[in-house]
């Protein structure tokens, strides 16, 4: 998903029917993200609509640094924490380990590629669904996670070697 | 090594999700658009009578739902192992290691447990409970979502063992954790978990930092760890119509006390992204039905592949060998695209009346199903909002639902549904929040149709436990939907005495009309629209909710506010003069002089309110424990609390109290059953009883006490959402007996 066009966030910003656009942009894999996240469709479509609103208020606060994915996104992950919370359960097991160390732990023993993907930390996780289900830019990706660019593009290329040789040692 | 860009595509397809669904995303828009046509930027919008009716629907909904729908990512299990009941699968029983005791940990009034714990050959597993939380520490604010930093073990050397899946639940003061993180080698010796924090809680409201030292020792002998046995593969035992779809059975575990059958619904060969299971039914070797219950911390949803996986669990190994499993029909849900969907035009002119309604006899065909709009008919609602309520007619044996929008609905909040009378009769409301006028376009945008089975698979039970009869399962209850109506005897207004508080949604809108009928001769009397409504002891005032606490005089009719924002009432007191209020916690308002008064104790974590006893200086409450939903009668002064009873309802239990304080009902799951049925149980430890038992289509609920012994039991019936006449029944004798009176809710009686 290429990154939204930064006068269409302005034109909104004048004009709040023009969130639509935004809307369009963004409505799928805002979607597809959350319902990665939550697993449940009615939940998804929730957190969808809650987070398109709180977008759309919060959106005069927004300033234009050409990270709006990034911001929405937050918006987004407020609103799956939060759920986690109201929903009684640890939430979502979000943590800031760090990718080095999990890559040092024994590989799972898994049968195909979602196996793995099912061990994953949920912070690893996360990081490939803002890539591959939200497609976010790495970009967008940095300034979601507090991170640069190419720290978060390094970190993805060692997952997904590690993702690789786990799953090519077993074929062995 | 595989091509990257060959690995980006797999790590795509492994990690797709379904998309949202072009009615939601549609719905969605115009919610939007709306919001954003407002002048000027506002806070979210605030949903003042929404939350009213939030809170209404909710009591109405979770009586219908039970334990609703509760997917759970649970890890591809390998079924080639063992399973440990209460703990779950393990790959093998070879070098397992348990905690070698429970530990604990107090620190500020929370203490931190560990009772149990396991590492096997892949992982180390282990359950945490922090109790004594003060509602208080957690966020007050909904979008804070609290401290999320994980558990973690440490070796004593240092090295960190993470978590890398958990789950949990909690109550108001109570938070459980289980954490699986990989498994620790034998020889590293006693490790500290360590927590961060109470998670969940507010950054610096509870003591963080917690450790605690854990053992682990080898599992003692006769540590129960029960095979899994492999089944052979049983061909359908019918041609399904449709093909592409499977149901398989080929493992199970044979337990003490049941069997427990992973069951792997499919459906790759099939166009369809997603298909629904609406019916399960397990059958002995006689046709007979066999009670279950799905374990949903075994359930494994891969939508990539499209199947779902659930652990189904019997009550009973005494089953009459084969077993069947059987799926009757499925149903998918098409949403049509907007180029599909067909449209009607109504006519609404300038000032549409209430009950209007407009002969439409236009049959919309899609996909080759077909849906006859009958009629619409304008509903003005008592709440101030709006409907277009279609009459709808299917072929039952195609379509469940058929669900409609207006395009150009301008509403804030889209709101509707719809129902079914099973025999092809559907209704579906379009909701409003202004007056719509003038030619409304309504499209057709939804369609659940359904694919008819069966699909079957059969298991061959072991020989050492196939029963020749299957061990019959009946609970001793006073009545049930199979037998009330042949039991019930009537009997005539004249011989009753009093007058009923009742609510009643049919009047449509999103708040339910709060009314009176008199016993005598049955006559009913409006009083308003809003919900928590409540009779005092002496049947000459109602108070109830709606943009703050109200009260309603019978004899004048005066209707006036008490107390204006967010408290809903939830009990009078025995003496008339006070209402105990809800709102963040629990106060008490003086009815004459409108003063307010919190509580001193605290009561953030009451979660249902039974009653007033006699005394006046106790209420019962209900409280979400670890063990379930305790019923305790707590002094209003102190806050001191006397346990009186557990049940299990995770909603809290919907308890009334008897007016002399000495019986509770409630609701409670029977085995197998979807929703909650009647018990009773004298307060306080006495042995709990079934008095009405629920089925899948019908509930019972209680309504009102009518004196020490006669409750009056609401009856819900679940298919068509819609309350039937109640019933009344006497608690000591069983003796029930059918109302002179509409399907209505009941909610109070006086004198």
């Amino acid at each position: 998903m290429l990154p939204i066009d930064p006068t269409i966030i302005r034109e909104a910003q004048r004009d709040r029917t023009r969130f639509a656009a935004i809307y369009d942009h963004y409505a799928q894999p805002l979607f597809r993200f959350l319902y990665s996240r939550v697993g449940v469709r009615p939940d998804a479509e929730e957190l969808t609509a809650q987070t398109f609103l709180a977008a759309l208020e919060g959106l005069p606060d927004y300033q234009e640094r050409g990270a709006f994915g990034a911001w929405l996104f937050t918006i987004a992950r407020r609103k799956v924490a939060d759920h986690f919370r109201r929903q009684s359960r640890q939430a979502a097991w979000v943590a800031d380990q760090e990718l080095e160390s999990l890559a040092a732990q024994d590989p799972p023993d898994q049968l195909d590629l979602r196996a793995a993907l099912s061990h994953l930390p949920d912070a690893e996780r996360e990081l490939l669904q803002l890539r591959y289900v939200a497609e976010l830019s790495f970009a967008e990706m940095g300034a979601l996670l507090g991170r640069s660019p190419d720290a978060v593009k390094k970190s993805l290329y060692r997952l997904q070697a590690r993702l690789q040789a786990q799953l090519e040692t077993r074929d062995e | 090594m595989n091509n990257p860009s060959r690995f980006d595509e797999q790590l795509r397809a492994a990690l797709a999700v379904p998309a949202a669904e072009p009615d939601f995303v549609d719905r969605l828009r115009q919610q939007l658009l709306a919001q954003a046509r407002r002048p000027a930027p506002q806070p979210a919008p605030r949903p003042r009578r929404w939350a009213l009716a939030g809170l209404a629907l909710l009591l109405a909904v979770a009586v219908l739902l039970a334990l609703g729908p509760q997917r759970v990512l649970a890890q591809v299990l390998d079924w080639l192992g063992g399973y440990i009941p209460g703990i779950g699968f393990v790959e093998s029983e070879a070098g397992l290691r348990v905690l070698e005791s429970p530990v604990a940990l107090e620190r500020e009034g929370i203490t931190l447990r560990v009772e149990q714990g396991l590492i096997d050959a892949n992982s180390t597993r282990i359950t945490l409970y922090f109790e004594g939380i003060d509602p208080q520490q957690w966020p007050s604010d909904e979008a804070d979502a609290g401290c999320l930093a994980n558990p973690y073990l440490l070796t004593p050397d240092g090295e960190r063992f993470e978590s890398y899946r958990g789950g949990g639940g909690g109550g108001p003061n109570w938070r459980e954790l289980s954490m699986e993180a990989p498994s620790l080698p034998a020889a590293v010796g006693p490790v500290t978990l360590v927590a961060p924090c109470v998670p969940g809680t507010q950054e610096g409201a509870a003591p963080q930092d917690w450790q605690l030292r854990l053992n682990f020792i080898p599992a003692p002998e006769g540590f129960e760890v029960l095979p899994i046995l492999r089944l052979p593969d049983s061909p359908p035992a019918t041609a399904p119509a449709e093909a592409g779809i499977r149901l398989t059975v080929n493992q199970m575990v044979a337990m003490q006390d049941g069997y427990l059958f992973p069951v792997t619904f499919s459906w790759a060969d099939t166009p369809y992204e997603f298909v629904s299971i609406s019916q399960l039914q397990l059958l002995d070797g006689s046709g007979n039905p066999i009670l279950f219950e799905v374990d949903y911390n075994n359930h494994v949803s891969d939508f990539e592949n499209k199947s779902e996986t659930w652990s189904i669990r019997t009550q009973t190994t005494q089953i009459a060998s084969p077993l069947t499993f059987r799926l009757p029909a499925v149903s998918i849900s098409r949403q049509l695209s907007l180029e599909q969907r067909p449209t009607i035009e109504i006519d609404l002119g300038d000032s549409p009346q209430n009950q209007q309604v407009w002969q439409v006899g236009e049959t919309l065909v899609v996909e080759g199903h077909s849906v006859e709009v009958i009629e619409a008919r304008f509903v003005d609602a008592l709440d101030g909002t709006f409907g277009l309520q279609l009459v709808l007619r299917v072929d039952p044996q195609q379509i469940s639902s058929a669900g409609f929008v207006d395009p150009d609905n301008q509403s804030q909040m889209l709101f509707g549904g719809g129902g079914g009378s099973g025999d092809g009769g559907l209704t579906q409301l379009i909701g409003y929040d202004y007056r719509p006028t003038g030619v409304r376009r309504i499209e057709l945008s939804h369609l659940e149709v359904i694919l008819s089975g069966p699909w079957e698979t059969q298991v061959d039970l072991p020989s050492s436990a196939a029963a020749g009869q299957t061990e019959s399962a009946t609970v001793d209850a006073c009545f049930g939907s199979t037998n009330y109506q042949q039991i019930s005897k009537p009997v005539s207004a004249g011989q009753l005495s009093g007058t009923l508080l009742i609510q009643d949604f049919s009047a449509g809108g999103m708040l339910p009309e709060i009314a009176l009928i008199s016993l005598q001769d049955g006559q009913r009397r409006s009083v308003a629209t809003g919900g928590w409504a409540f009779l005092s002891p002496d049947g000459r005032q109602v108070a109830y909710g709606q943009d703050g606490v109200r009260l309603f005089e019978i004899a004048s009719g005066q209707d006036r506010l008490l107390l204006a924002g967010n408290y809903s009432p939830m009990a009078w007191s025995p003496d008339g003069e006070q209402l105990l209020l809800r709102s963040q916690g629990l106060s008490l308002l003086d009815v004459q002089t409108g003063s307010l008064q919190s509580l001193s104790w605290s009561t953030q974590d009451v979660v249902g309110v039974a009653g007033w006893l006699p005394d006046g200086e106790h209420i019962v409450v209900s409280r979400l424990t670890r063990n379930g939903t305790e019923l305790q009668a707590v002094e209003l002064s102190s806050g001191v609390a006397e346990h009186l009873h557990t049940f299990n309802n995770v909603k809290g239990g919907f308890a009334t109290l008897s007016p002399d304080g000495q019986w509770a009902t409630y609701g409670e799951q029977l085995f197998g059953g979807f929703n909650y049925s009647l018990h009773l149980v004298q307060l306080p430890g006495g042995t709990p009883r079934v008095l009405a038992e629920s089925s899948h289509q019908m509930q019972f609920v209680a309504g009102a006490w009518m004196g020490a012994e006669q409750l009056l039991v609401n009856v819900l019936d679940v298919d068509r959402s819609g309350w039937l006449p109640p019933l009344l029944l006497n608690v000591k004798d069983c003796t029930l007996y059918s109302l002179p009176l509409p399907g209505v809710q009941v909610l109070g009686w006086a004198p």
